[in-house]
């Protein structure tokens, strides 16, 4: 067999494994998510059809498109947050931590509760903001309260922080490593050009900390407007994001189609959101060399 | 003329204990041009740093134009530096980053951009303003980072390694443009470099420096031909280095004793005074002859050897002679003759290797670490 030959055929048998799975388990589902979207719900079941009555229903009815505001609010929220935490612990870490072993375990101490199962992460939040939680009962121990509250928990304060808790490791990552990235000498130049730490830090190190910043709070705010444990958990009964609608068609409503035009939307919203902050990134990744 | 920059016996030692610059002290006047040069760790550059203010010393003084500047920070500092590899601001074009030292300092809009367009032509990159730095080749974004610096009108511009990264043609092109440069503003230059020939050539004055110490300081001619250590006999260019003893000293002339026999220096009275007991003998190759049998040494020194090796270099031959004594001995040949071969020893022939008192310097022997 000619070389060519055999390299292409070792090619397409250690492709096909992964692109076999990418088919069957990522790409099929969609299309079949995206003919179901258009189907016509007669209850108790549905029967195929091409029409938009599901989309429809979805930018007309208040009880959805609330929704799909409210998920996009909470995720910005979220996003910006973790953004507000996340931005000067990197700072701190990259700037001012001296010793690299000491950097090494504060960054470690933010990204080790991805080890722990995500269900157990929302659900210590419940335990702290709970009516029988921590935090009640310190307040009640101390005397600020007679009796616990439930002002704490099923709002969106508690949904924000939990959410914000939870993502926050994939905030922080890509700005540490943006950070950290910014050639020292870049640093040294704007103040040797009569920058102080302020200006250089407003002209050099966030500019170029940008493609970090984009990505974490891309990453942070797809992660959260489809998140569906957290306003399970935390959320209380207003708190429902578009994940939690979804279930609902596909379980409870036994809406399929209605369920499946959601998905869709997301879908389009999110990769939307990807491609946009693909190309900021792209805009901002420079040759540091 | 008054010093511009004054080192005061400056220490310098890094957390991890190092010591970087061991009690220094350096004055550079106005208009000159010095070059800190050294291997790498001896604290060259650690001395540039703390010029620039980006480090702050143990002890000792900081003095910029009569004023302690000890323990300014580098933006309060009427120096600029150019950067080993440029440093140039990657999301701003040429323009912003020439400019980015007056916008930062408050200089009126009005005024950046005239003065921006004349820092790029002093270093002809007039047509590069709209341009990103990784656009430019190596040696377009060296003069970027020079008109950088220069924009701002520093009264002594720090140099560091500003060559290190350019190919070696260019590197040549960039040397003598350098000097051009200091020659043409008549500003204070302050280069390190590890690389001798870039020191010789570019500077007034070459610092030399070993082990956070200033080993040898002087004109570069002075430096080359009058080396005061085994360190700065070796650092700089090639020796021939010989263990001796001062038998007798009169007038101009000085007798040493070595392994190979009887030499004569030159000198002053006074430094042959000085150099009473053993002493080190420096001959450059380049100002040995080489005597085949019978020739006459004249008023010359004179030692016998056996011819080892033949280097060729191009312009030059190195030949490696094993002395009587034992001793290896280099000694350089111009080729001027028409071919390569003629003229030259034939490998293990016997010669003489003889070098003018004149060619002849010493140094305590006490001196050579």
């Amino acid at each position: 067999m000619r070389l060519a030959t055999r390299r292409k055929l070792l090619q397409a048998s250690v492709l096909s494994a992964p692109l076999l799975w990418t088919f069957l388990f990522l790409f099929l589902p969609y299309m079949i998510l995206t003919t179901y979207s258009f189907y016509e719900k007669k209850f108790p079941t549905f029967v195929p059809a091409f029409q938009f009555g599901n989309y429809y229903q979805l930018i007309s009815d208040p009880q959805y498109y609330q929704v799909i505001f409210r998920s996009g609010w909470i995720g910005g929220l979220t996003a910006i947050c973790a953004l507000l935490l996340a931005y000067p612990f990197c700072y701190f870490l990259v700037f001012v931590v001296k010793s690299a072993r000491v950097r090494l375990a504060l960054y470690m101490a933010v990204i080790i509760p991805l080890w722990v199962s995500y269900l157990l992460r929302a659900y210590t939040w419940k335990t702290i903001l709970g009516y029988e939680g921590i935090l009640n009962s310190f307040l009640v121990w101390a005397g600020f309260l007679s009796e616990p509250t439930d002002i704490f928990i099923y709002n969106k304060f508690s949904m924000v922080l939990t959410l914000t808790y939870i993502f926050i490791p994939f905030t922080v990552m890509p700005i540490y490593t943006s950070l950290e990235k910014i050639p020292r000498n870049l640093i040294e130049a704007s103040k040797d050009l009569g920058a102080g730490s302020f200006l250089t830090f407003l002209k050099v190190t966030l500019p170029l900390s940008m493609p970090g910043v984009i990505a974490g709070m891309t990453f942070t705010f797809c992660l959260t407007s489809g998140d569906f444990l957290a306003p399970f958990l935390v959320g209380g009964p207003d708190g429902f994001l578009i994940a939690n609608v979804m279930i609902t068609q596909f379980g409870a409503a036994l809406n399929w189609p209605l369920g499946s035009a959601l998905s869709i939307i997301m879908l389009i919203v999110v990769l939307t959101i990807i491609s946009l902050s693909d190309r900021f990134q792209r805009a901002g990744r420079l040759d540091l060399g | 003329m008054p010093a511009i920059i004054e080192v005061q016996n400056v220490f310098k030692q890094f957390g991890d204990g190092v010591i970087a610059v061991n009690d220094v002290s350096l004055s550079v006047e106005e208009g000159e041009f010095v070059t800190l040069l050294g291997p790498s760790g001896c604290g060259k550059t650690t001395m540039l740093r703390l010029v620039a203010g980006f480090e702050s010393p143990e002890r000792g003084k900081i003095l910029l134009g009569g004023e302690d500047v000890t323990e300014s920070p580098p933006y309060s500092r009427a120096v600029n530096m150019v950067f080993q590899d440029y440093a140039l601001f990657p999301h701003m074009t040429v323009f912003e980053n020439v400019a980015y030292g007056l916008k930062v300092s408050g200089v009126p809009k009005a005024e950046i951009g005239p003065a921006v367009d004349r820092a790029l032509r002093t270093v002809e990159m007039q047509t590069q303003g709209d341009r990103q730095p990784h656009e430019l080749s190596g040696g377009m974004r060296q003069r970027i980072a020079l008109a950088r610096a220069l924009v701002r009108e520093p009264r002594v511009l720090l140099l560091d390694e500003p060559l290190a990264a350019l190919d070696a043609n260019l590197r040549d092109q960039m040397r003598v443009e350098l000097k051009h440069l200091h020659d043409r503003l008549g500003l204070t230059f302050l280069m390190v470099t590890h690389d001798q020939t870039e020191a010789l050539v570019m500077a007034d004055r070459v610092v030399l420096m070993n082990n956070g110490k200033i080993a040898q300081e002087g004109t570069p001619t002075d430096i080359y031909e009058h080396p005061q250590s085994t360190y700065v006999a070796n650092f700089i260019g090639a020796s021939n280095l010989m263990q001796g003893s001062v038998v007798d000293g009169s007038g101009d002339m000085v007798t040493i004793s070595t392994g190979g026999g009887q030499l004569k220096a030159s000198g002053s009275v006074a430094m042959h005074k000085a150099l009473q007991g053993n002493v080190m003998v420096c001959v450059r190759p380049e100002k040995v002859h080489l005597l085949t049998n019978g020739q006459d040494a004249g008023d010359m020194n004179a030692i016998g050897g056996t011819v080892e090796e033949l280097l060729f270099h191009g312009s030059s031959v190195r030949i490696k002679v094993n002395l009587d004594s034992g001793e290896p001995f280099l000694v350089d040949m111009q080729m001027k003759a028409p071919t390569a071969s003629s003229g030259l020893p034939e490998r293990g022939a016997q010669v003489r290797v003889a070098f003018t008192p004149e060619n002849t310097s010493m140094f305590p022997a006490e001196a050579s670490r």
